[in-house]
């Protein structure tokens, strides 16, 4: 029964990693949401680009217009 | 000052429920805090504010941890909710009205109204759960509540475009709230065993489930907003997510491993808890690699960063902890010591609180109109770090210390006085927490004010869409809809595995195993007792089940099985050992000697840091209330059912006659004050408070000649009818040398001839005639206390072929009898008849007469007294 559950669990994180690893879109969809909160918080961009997204170690453009809303 | 105007495109922070939440969190934290630090003061003075039922240990207690639950952790984890949510769904939360209803009922019904209740005893005795079922009913609809607040405006953002932090704290409203009912409501209907396994699944979800993800929902928001960089991997810090509440649930039984329930529900805590201790890893791994590629020196430069890296460290320090503290073989030794004190001390300062100071000082910076100090704030990390990392440290030496004179042959009471500057240390500690607390607050109302403006999020911060955006969001959705939804049901199998199965598995067995004529009932006394047993948290300290290890069969007795559980509402089997586990205390104390330990330990064992309960009585030990006996009788209900089973076996006995006069008497007088001058007083001569206070009164060692065997075998078998236990959990040097002590402090010296009211020969013939009037029919016509009456009595009478009484002690007893025994006062017998029928006693004597009394102490100081 233990092995069953925590097997089934870790098959199924496996397989979205491959997934992950293979689609360029779910890479892309994954990562969208760390870049959404940024523009929320007024330290991002709010018109991210594909390439932006995709990038795996992500150098956001960080506009200073935009952080007023965040600065202490 | 003018307060900043709403502005067109902006979704507005609720920042007066953000402060209100935040001033809230920090009198929580100094009143949770105050509370711990008065039960660490009662380790070492156990007297400390012991003068009224309120104020004793185990009610503190409960409110120190529920405080810090609920009033510290939980406000501030509603502080960071209303500042983030807005961030992280472009959305306000449901309704301000709604936050204000809540805000009240939370802090004043259910915390306040929760404390209050606890001191004045109205609680249940579940760990983490002790606020009574009135209050657990107000807080569970505050998590319903939660739920309309917070989760509607993050749902509605989309699944595909939340961010991790959002997630956490969905996942963590939600999943609380169906936890919670676990372990504050099923425990009331199952009983025993089956309530435990409830019990343990709540415990633990009130870290996993309910603390651990609303603080990491803060780190993970706190390094985006600070470091204003993405993180590292928002995938990985998905995976992260779904892992923890697909496995936390299973974790609950670890808190009783080694019990009566189900192996198969046993490894199944084991295994998660080491899977949880690998999704830490990956989780940890990803928040400092998030810090660590954009702070570039931050963490150092931003004191609420510096929280949050702090505590992602000891996150990842306390969850490995965890996982091996889950490892059987591990958890054999280290459970019930103060190691698993240290280790939820990291967890929930280290971890969970540090990660809250951080939230709330990030945000508090951003919060319009409030001040700041930078400084102040730098200073409580510190502070804290200092008080913590010492606090931890030491808990786990003492742990270890503790575990490691279990496992071995010696006293309880050994192990208590080995952690005692342990716990003076753990104190000292607390107050450098305290004062960090303090410090952390003060950085909240002092130093440069935030400017007046209107704080909210822009309504335009979207990212951009991608051709594919509306399929590819589409499938997200599902897939993430359809992921929560298997958190959901994961957390039902979870619920299954190890509460349903285990309880039903239970009670097959119960009914299979309960023998015909087990004395399960309780009478409504002894219910009663069990009720104030509970309410002032006995089993706090005292476990209440016989694990099975052999450590604990040694030093216990049978392991506890589910059946004997099966009268338990709810159950108490405890997670920590101060004092001995009681799951077999029936038979082993009279009431008198449990009355007198309840009115004031110390009087019966000097070193017992067990509370007072001098409420319980009408002014002193010999006039309990109905309540202490109500207690007392509750006492003796545990383990009564398996000990009416079980045919009693003889004790081991030893045979060979032990030469005394081996060992220093110095080192014996020291094992003897440590572990018998509470009931026989330092003087050995039993006129301690506790001593007289006991039925019989304990006796006075210094009166008679004992012989070598009979003091052995008091030493190993007790005195059955009185309050003597066995000491044959001492040491063997310790056991030797006491017993010399013992034999060396008696002084029966016989009479000087001026003394003598006749001569020997007449004196004996007198002598005969008196004991044969007056003693016989007890003591026995040899006088080896077997005489037709006294074989009917508990304590025996003596024997005096093994006991040699002085002229003035048995001239004291014969006068003045020993209460609570069935030695009477023959107030009649005149001082002549005294003498002879002393001198026919001795006569019969057959042990050493030839000891060498001490010197200017204890014995000679007992003598002129007894003249």
């Amino acid at each position: 029964m233990t092995a069953v559950i925590l097997g089934a669990a870790t098959l199924i994180l496996v397989a979205l990693i491959a997934w992950r690893r293979i689609s360029r879109e779910f890479y892309r969809r994954s990562e969208l949401p760390k870049f959404q909160v940024l523009a929320n918080l007024g330290l991002g961009t709010a018109s991210l680009s594909d390439r932006d997204i995709s990038k795996h170690e992500p150098e956001l453009p960080t506009e200073k217009g935009t952080d007023e809303e965040h600065q202490p | 000052m003018t307060m900043a105007q709403p502005q067109r495109g902006l979704v507005p922070v609720a920042t007066k429920l953000v402060r209100a939440h935040t001033y809230a969190a920090f009198a929580g934290l100094m009143l949770s805090a105050l509370f711990g630090l008065a039960v660490s003061i009662k380790f070492h003075v156990p007297e400390f504010l012991t003068g009224h039922s309120a104020l004793t240990w185990g009610r503190l207690r409960y409110d120190h941890t529920q405080g810090i639950l609920y009033a510290w952790l939980g406000n501030a984890f509603l502080a960071f909710l209303y500042y983030a949510v807005p961030f992280l769904s472009r959305r306000t939360v449901t309704s301000e009205r709604l936050g204000w209803g809540m805000f009240f009922v939370y802090n004043f019904v259910a915390v306040l109204g929760g404390w209050t209740l606890v001191l004045s005893g109205v609680l249940q005795p579940l760990e983490w759960a002790e606020f009574p079922l009135i209050i657990a009913a107000v807080i569970e609809t505050c998590f319903a509540l939660m739920i309309v607040q917070f989760c509607l405006p993050l749902l509605r953002c989309g699944a595909s475009e939340l961010f991790v932090s959002g997630w956490y704290l969905l996942g963590g409203l939600t999943f609380t709230f169906l936890a919670y009912p676990l372990g504050n409501i099923v425990p009331h209907a199952l009983p025993g065993a089956m309530g435990a396994a409830f019990s343990g699944l709540w415990i633990h979800d009130a870290v996993g489930i309910f603390v651990t993800p609303l603080a990491v929902a803060v780190e993970y928001f706190v390094i985006t907003a600070a470091t204003r960089r993405p993180i590292y991997s928002h995938f990985y810090s998905m995976v992260g997510f779904w892992l923890l509440f697909l496995v936390y649930p299973l974790n609950g039984i670890h808190h009783y491993i080694y019990s009566s329930l189900p192996m198969g529900a046993q490894h199944v805590s084991e295994a998660a808890s080491i899977y949880q201790g690998i999704d830490v890893i990956l989780v940890v791994t990803n928040l400092l690699l998030s810090i660590g590629l954009a702070a570039e020196g931050s963490v150092l430069r931003d004191v609420p960063l510096r929280f949050v890296w702090t505590s992602i460290v000891l996150y990842l320090i306390v969850s490995i902890q965890g996982s091996v503290q889950a490892v059987m073989s591990f958890n054999r030794f280290i459970h019930f010591s103060d190691w698993v004190i240290g280790h939820s001390h990291l967890a929930m300062i280290g971890f969970a609180s540090f990660a809250a100071m951080g939230g709330l000082g990030h945000i508090w910076q951003r919060i319009p109109g409030v001040r700041h100090s930078r400084r102040a704030m730098a200073w409580s990390y510190w502070l804290l770090i200092l008080g913590l990392g010492l606090m931890v440290v030491d808990l786990t030496i003492a742990g270890l210390v503790e575990a490691t004179l279990w496992q071995r042959h010696l006293p309880w009471i050994d192990s208590v006085r080995a952690a005692r500057p342990y716990w003076v240390f753990r104190t000292m500690d607390g107050v450098i927490l305290l004062a960090g607390f303090l410090v952390f607050g003060l950085s909240f109302v002092t130093g440069p004010r935030n400017p007046e403006k209107f704080l909210g999020v822009r309504l335009d911060a979207k990212t951009g869409s991608a051709p594919s955006e509306g399929r590819a969001s589409y499938w997200f959705t599902t897939a993430y809809a359809a992921t929560f939804g298997a958190g959901v049901l994961f957390f039902v199998i979870s619920f299954l595995a190890l509460g349903v199965y285990p309880a039903m598995s239970l009670k097959k067995r119960i009914q299979r195993s309960t023998p015909e004529n087990a004395q399960l009932a309780l009478t409504p006394a002894e219910q009663h007792g069990g009720k104030l047993y509970a309410i002032d948290g006995c089993a706090y300290c005292h476990s209440m089940q016989v694990r099975f290890t052999a450590s604990d069969r040694w030093r216990f007795g049978l392991p506890t099985q589910a059946w004997e559980t099966q009268e338990e509402f709810p159950q108490m089997w405890g997670t920590r050992r101060i004092g001995p586990d009681l799951a077999r205390e029936f038979g082993k104390r009279p009431d008198d000697w449990q009355l007198v330990h309840l009115y004031d330990p110390r009087y019966l064992v000097p070193d017992s840091v067990m509370p007072s309960y001098p409420w319980l009585f009408d002014g002193g030990p010999d006039r309990p209330t109905q309540n202490a006996r109500d207690l007392v009788a509750y006492l003796k209900t545990l383990g009564r059912a398996q000990a009416r089973l079980t045919p009693v076996s003889a004790p081991e006995m030893y045979v060979r006659p032990v030469a005394t006069g081996t060992s220093d008497l110095a080192e014996g007088r020291q094992v003897f004050l440590a572990n018998c001058a509470g009931c026989h007083g330092v003087e050995a001569n039993g006129k301690s408070i506790g001593g007289q206070a006991l039925r019989p009164v304990a006796f006075n060692l210094t009166g008679f000649h004992l012989s070598d065997d009979l003091i052995w075998r008091v030493l190993q078998t007790g005195v059955p009818g009185s309050s003597m236990p066995t000491w044959n959990e001492l040491p063997s040097d310790d056991f030797q040398a006491v017993a010399d002590y013992v034999a060396s402090i008696g002084q029966a010296k016989g009479l000087a001839d001026k003394e003598r009211q006749a001569s020997k020969a007449t004196l004996l013939d007198a002598g005969r005639r008196v004991f044969e009037t007056h003693c016989q029919r007890c003591h026995g016509a040899d006088g080896k206390g077997d005489g037709p009456d006294g074989l009917k009595m508990l304590p025996r009478p003596a024997n005096f072929h093994e006991m040699m009484p002085s002229y003035p002690a048995a001239a004291y007893i014969l006068r003045h009898g020993v209460p609570g025994s069935g030695m009477l006062a023959w107030p009649l017998l005149t001082a002549p008849e005294v003498q002879a029928v002393t001198c026919y006693m001795r006569s019969f004597y057959g042990g050493s007469k030839t000891r060498e009394p001490l010197t200017g102490g204890a014995a000679s100081r007992a003598a002129e007294e007894s003249q």
